[in-house]
């Protein structure tokens, strides 16, 4: 396995644990939430009275901290500090392209510009290689796919262009939360390049209309 | 607002005995309430579909200037949530349900302070 492909499949372990982390921690918000409700509405009601009204909710209680003590414990942030350093636009993108194969009968158009920008060039790089791979899979036989790496005004923006059906809103607006892929399948795509964006300060921006065009831009 | 129907359905039974309280669980949706409500306090989830929390708390500031915002968030990486969260309070969603209702509590009380030491000016 090449370098960045294990980087890969390290990002996409990270962006997974990550993802789990904040989902479970959603639902076990809720249900102390309405463990809490139910202990004030049970007391004022003289439940309390009740022995087992106390210890059940006790259990309750500390079993839902404990489900989150195992995410933060046993599911921790695996990855090393990520560091930022300065990189050439068109390096990303090959390092990016580097070993990745384009599906038979698919065209791709390669731009990248020279400039330098501070980017944590091998996350950058594994961003562009899930966008890529996404726009392969979308692209029609005999499409074409581009990849356009420039600056505009403060930012370097990433783009990855193909002539597929394009996005779906709920897919817009699902990106960031995992799970959702423009295949209509479970991905981890699209949350992971909304990571890195995050990471850089910078967002994922998904076209509206086809052709779909999705970027990763973040200030240089 | 969150975009999490449990967990807007437990904020909202939290606070509602003490405060008067409106949910929202789209950023539209919260816009056109704060759009026609002032409030006090607004609590917003960070990651919703479509944006952030951060949106509807700027959102809520232009509109109500005098509003105290707070981002309840699950995000793993709190110090980057903090970073990010300008000058709204984090609340983790990890926390105690009492956490979050005293500090909602505690910033109910603030901004009544304020309207009381502005009627006093006037």
């Amino acid at each position: 396995m090449s370098e960045i492909e294990e980087h890969e499949r390290r990002l996409a372990f990270e962006t997974l644990c990550s993802l789990l982390r904040h989902d479970v921690r959603n639902k076990v918000a809720s249900a102390r939430m309405a463990a809490h409700w139910l202990k004030k509405k049970g007391t004022a009601a003289g439940l309390n009275s009740e022995a087992r009204f106390d210890q059940f909710h006790t259990l309750l209680e500390s079993e839902l901290v404990g489900i989150d003590a195992l995410l933060t414990e046993r599911l921790p942030n695996t990855g090393q500090a990520s560091i930022v350093a300065r990189g050439k636009m068109s390096s990303i993108v090959e390092r990016a392209l580097s070993g990745l194969s384009r599906p038979a009968g698919i065209d791709l158009d390669v731009d990248a510009a020279d400039d330098v920008v501070m980017a944590i060039v091998d996350d950058a790089a594994c961003a562009l290689r899930a966008l890529l791979r996404n726009a392969y899979d979308a692209s029609p036989k005999g499409g074409r796919v581009s990849v356009r790496a420039f600056v505009e005004g403060d930012d370097a923006v990433f783009e990855v262009a193909d002539q597929g059906p394009g996005v779906s809103t709920h897919i817009r607006e699902r990106a960031e939360h995992g799970f959702t892929s423009t295949k209509g399948q479970a991905g981890l795509g699209l949350a992971l390049v909304a990571r890195v964006a995050r990471a850089l300060q910078g967002q994922l921006v998904i076209s509206a209309d086809p052709p779909t065009r999705i970027a990763l831009r973040f200030p240089r | 607002m969150d975009d999490d129907a449990g967990a807007l359905a437990g904020l909202e039974a939290l606070l509602e005995e003490e405060f008067n309280v409106a949910t929202a669980d789209t950023i539209a949706a919260a816009r056109a309430i704060l759009l026609k409500r002032q409030f006090e306090v607004v609590v917003c989830d960070y990651h919703l579909p479509g944006g952030t929390g951060l949106e509807v708390l700027r959102f809520a500031r232009e509109r109500w200037p005098k509003v105290i915002g707070m981002v309840w968030t699950g995000r793993a990486d709190l110090a980057g949530a903090r970073a990010q969260a300008e000058s709204f309070r984090v609340i983790p969603k990890s926390e105690a349900p009492d956490l979050l209702l005293g500090a909602v509590r505690q910033a109910v009380t603030l901004a009544l302070l304020r309207t009381s030491m502005e009627g006093l000016r006037k």
